[in-house]
């Protein structure tokens, strides 16, 4: 039987209804495994605020996404704020990369913050957002003097008035890094800021999927102590935290849309070999 | 040396920056031009040694604040470098906005393209700028429709658009026709299931723990992740990094040529 050649529409239409269909019905799935990166994740921020050393120090939550990366970046954020916040640490919202991070990260700590009984400026703070051009040299300064180099959080208020800041005045106040990135800039943490201060920073990093590969070599020399694979990541540390969200609800899209794409693989070579069979019966 | 001013002090110090700044600028304008280049280098060289030398000179003083004597110059350098990028982004709105208003007003192919750009940037500043400044609850609203309603879902379904591609040229593209093809396709093929559940649920069969665990997907999967893409990975990264020093070096000494260096000033 020959396969014949499937038009894009249909294509297009098959991954609608693949994507589509687990989000509106409940389809049957199998848990995640939890795969190292997240498991290291969720070790490095347990043992962070756990350790007499870090647990008051201040969580840096980087938020460098835009609306293109929500599904997988806003869970990540979501998931690891829930956490964060389940252990008391003081947090501060930060972009520099994407000016819709300041309001995306601003409002999910904000609706999450209210939930736990948080304070604005007492638990936490968003400092806002930088322009990326220069955050080489903003990077540098912050090491030294956090008051001094960001100047004022979000609403144009001095960071050296804001209650929480009062104890975290440069990088050896910061206890953990978190990035949450849709495009290269966990670098600059690594670069400028982790390593600067008298003890190294834990960092972890939620990349999108496409991006995950490139962090893994940071995996392993230990300049990142964990990661968050996309949207994947995200579900799996919902598994653990035993607080199902979106990421869980869309990983059985995100699993059939995979399954998907392989069956098509596999459909496009065997038409490709019967057609190569078939042309050479032609020419004996 | 860099203290912060408050009141009157501020305004002056304010007043005093722009008359020195616009006498610099008409200063500049007036050079010759076989001084501009030489002029500019020299900048370039001081702005990159600063900060080669901060990094180099040897630190003092107490654990955790150990600092060398050009450390307390890196907070209005970077203050400096903010300054100057903002120059940037002015004269990349007057840019935008020249090319754009011209098209519109001789109404040139495309023109109304033009318009909607021009119309959104407007909408957008007044929204998102103004929510800041004025508390009318039309600019809050204007907001709210411009950036949540409007760009928010139009950037996320910009990005999602990608999946479809993504499934097309997949099942066009991704074909055996050579052993590196066939390596390429299956280490994909098991990067993809071992990423999602259902994927690691078809060797839920294989022990956990032993040899066979090594066979599971999702160990597959991890094992070409940790040990065949992170040296890969790494030696691309070092690459870049020698290729981005000797880059650095070039434009930090003014030694690079090409269309951005060699035109007359």
């Amino acid at each position: 039987m020959r396969i014949p050649q499937l038009d894009r529409r249909v294509l297009y239409l098959l991954l609608a209804l693949v994507i589509a269909i687990p989000l509106l019905v409940s389809v049957p799935l199998p848990p995640p495994k939890i795969t190292p990166p997240t498991k290291s994740f969720y070790d490095t921020l347990e043992s962070v605020s756990e350790d007499p050393n870090t647990k008051d120090k201040l969580v840096i939550i980087s938020c460098n996404f835009g609306a293109g990366t929500l599904a997988e970046n806003l869970s990540q954020l979501k998931a690891t704020l829930n956490h964060v916040t389940s252990k008391r640490m003081k947090f501060a919202i930060f972009a520099f990369n994407d000016p819709q991070g300041r309001d995306l990260g601003g409002s999910t700590a904000q609706q999450i913050a209210d939930k736990a009984g948080y304070k604005y400026g007492e638990d936490w703070v968003n400092w806002g957002y930088r322009p990326p051009q220069g955050i080489q040299s903003l990077m540098k300064a912050m090491v030294n003097d956090l008051h001094g180099a960001l100047g004022t959080d979000v609403k144009g208020t001095k960071l050296s008035t804001i209650p929480i800041m009062a104890k975290y005045k440069k990088a050896d106040d910061v206890g953990l890094i978190i990035e949450f990135a849709a495009s290269d800039t966990l670098k600059y943490w690594i670069q400028f800021f982790q390593r600067a201060g008298s003890t190294p920073i834990a960092t972890l990093f939620c990349p999108t999927s496409v991006m995950a590969n490139e962090a893994y070599p940071m995996l392993e020399t230990g300049q990142l102590q964990g990661m968050l694979v996309g949207l994947k990541g995200a579900s799996e540390y919902e598994t653990v935290m035993q607080r199902p969200g979106f990421a869980t609800q869309a990983s059985a899209s995100l699993s059939y849309s995979h399954l998907l794409i392989i069956l098509l693989i596999i459909i496009g070579n065997i038409g490709m070999i019967q057609d190569r069979k078939r042309q050479q019966g032609a020419s004996k | 040396m860099f203290q912060v001013k408050h009141g009157t002090d501020l305004y002056t110090y304010l007043a005093g920056a722009a008359v020195i700044s616009v006498i610099l600028f008409f200063a500049l304008t007036l050079l010759p031009t076989k001084l501009r280049r030489p002029l500019i280098m020299a900048v370039t060289f001081a702005s990159g040694l600063f900060y080669a030398l901060e990094f180099f000179w040897p630190v003092s003083g107490p654990e955790g604040d150990q600092q060398n004597f050009l450390t307390t110059y890196i907070k209005p350098f970077s203050d400096i470098t903010t300054v100057l990028q903002s120059f940037a982004l002015g004269l990349g709105v007057y840019s935008l906005v020249s090319i754009h208003a011209r098209k519109v007003v001789r109404t040139q192919s495309g023109w109304a393209y033009s318009l909607i750009l021009i119309v959104c940037m407007v909408v957008m500043v007044i929204g998102n700028i103004g929510k800041e400044y004025i508390k009318a609850p039309w600019v809050g609203h204007l907001n709210e429709f411009a950036y949540t309603g409007l760009m928010k879902s139009l950037d996320a379904t910009m990005f999602s658009i990608i999946a479809f591609y993504i499934v097309s040229a997949a099942y066009r593209a991704f074909r055996i026709r050579s052993t590196e093809a066939t390596i390429l396709l299956v280490s994909a093929g098991l990067i993809m299931l071992g990423q999602v559940a259902i994927g690691q649920a078809i060797t839920n069969g294989i022990p956990n723990d032993g040899f066979l665990a090594n066979f599971r997907v999702e160990n597959l999967a991890n094992w070409i992740l940790k040990k065949v893409n992170s040296p890969a990975i790494m030696a691309i990264d070092f690459g870049l990094g020698v290729g981005g020093l000797a880059t650095a070096l070039r434009l930090w000494l003014s030694l690079e040529r090409g269309s951005y260096f060699e035109e007359e000033l």
